[in-house]
């Protein structure tokens, strides 16, 4: 019985900094030149990674370009948390 | 269980079709509509850029939301759903503080380049991707005819860490030629014109720096015969180092110069 209750008391907390309801979900839309990403775009990223959230890409443009700019753009994993320093 | 960090980029959309070769917002907003119709996004981003800037815009108003543009710092409070964005107005000489509350549902917002580092890439990363259908427009409103790139081997404006600028006091053509490139090529620097310069015909108009053109904010920059307009400083008064040469003292640019 006492052991039961103190893992429930563990959990409570961890459950609520869990909850994800209002948590952020952003579209950052990708620009791309040519099939190489513009670098406006890529501080757009650093933007919307800014807000905390989810962050997904949008990368729109010719068949013969999307393949490649969305390899590149799987590549731009973020690490959030860092603290990024401007310029 | 928890300390697994959240990542940037955690998934990548993307639309393939010969009518997105250009981007075109009467094209491309049906397909914006289609991606955040019933979605859990909350925040829609993009460059301040020509096409953010007309794309953007008419998503949202078709949202009946705004779009909060050119912005320069952000906060999410994400106990009340609001963000607080800064952005610059009056040619930057104030900095206006605008809050998205709540109830809008999906914020929408064009994002300054020189506020914010670029992302980088990893090696061994990798989000995972989704393709989404492109929407046709059978008959598009606006077709693109051409698109005409001035072609240059120096660094681009954007991004360029150093450029060198020149002004009215040129005089002509030859003159800016002959002084700005020799230098802009020792320095590995890129060349920006003022406004006079590009309506006098001394330079291309993608060569513009200010409140009109770009905005920039290299390691150096170089002004040689700009006087600083207001609406000149408004496009490079965050560049680390300013070098200033002109004739006239005092002129406005001085205020903010660190060298000459």
């Amino acid at each position: 019985m006492l052991r039961t209750g103190s893992v429930l008391c563990r959990r409570a907390p961890l459950l609520r900094s869990y909850a994800t309801a209002s948590s952020p979900h952003a579209l950052v839309f990708l620009e791309h030149r040519q099939g190489v990403i513009e670098p406006g775009s890529l501080s757009a990223l650093t933007a919307a990674e800014k807000l905390g959230g989810q962050v997904s890409a949008l990368v729109i443009g010719s068949p013969e370009h999307v393949p490649n700019v969305v390899a590149q753009a799987k590549k731009y994993v973020l690490h959030f948390g860092l603290p990024h320093t401007l310029f | 269980m928890g300390g697994k960090r959240l990542k940037g980029v955690t998934s990548v959309l993307h639309a393939a079709s010969p009518q997105y070769t250009e981007i075109l917002p009467e094209t491309v907003s049906p397909l914006f509509e289609k991606v955040l119709e019933g979605s859990t996004f909350t925040h829609v981003a993009s460059a301040t850029s020509s096409a953010g800037k007309s794309l953007l815009p008419r998503v949202s108003a078709r949202l009946d939301v705004p779009t909060i543009s050119d912005i320069t710092s952000l906060e999410h409070d994400a106990a009340s759903n609001s963000t607080t964005f800064t952005r610059p107005i009056y040619a930057g000489n104030a900095i206006a503080t605008v809050k998205a509350p709540s109830n809008i549902a999906i914020k929408f917002f064009t994002v300054r380049g020189t506020a914010f580092a670029p992302a980088t890439s990893q090696d061994g990363a990798e989000a995972s991707d989704q393709a989404v259908d492109a929407v046709e427009v059978s008959n598009p409103t606006t077709e693109h005819i051409k698109t005409t790139i001035a072609k240059s081997d120096r660094p681009d404006l954007g991004v360029a860490s150093r450029i060198v600028s020149g002004g009215r006091a040129l005089k002509n053509a030859e003159t800016f030629e002959k002084t700005l490139y020799p230098l802009a090529d020792a320095l590995g620097a890129a060349v920006g014109a003022s406004r006079a310069a590009v309506d006098a015909g001394y330079a291309d108009n993608s060569l513009q720096v200010g409140q009109t053109g770009k905005v920039v904010a290299p390691e150096l920059y170089m002004a040689l015969g700009i006087s600083g307009a207001i609406q000149h400083l408004a496009g490079m008064k965050d560049s680390k180092m300013i070098v200033a040469v002109n004739k006239v003292c005092l002129v406005p640019s001085f205020f903010t110069v660190s060298g000459f």
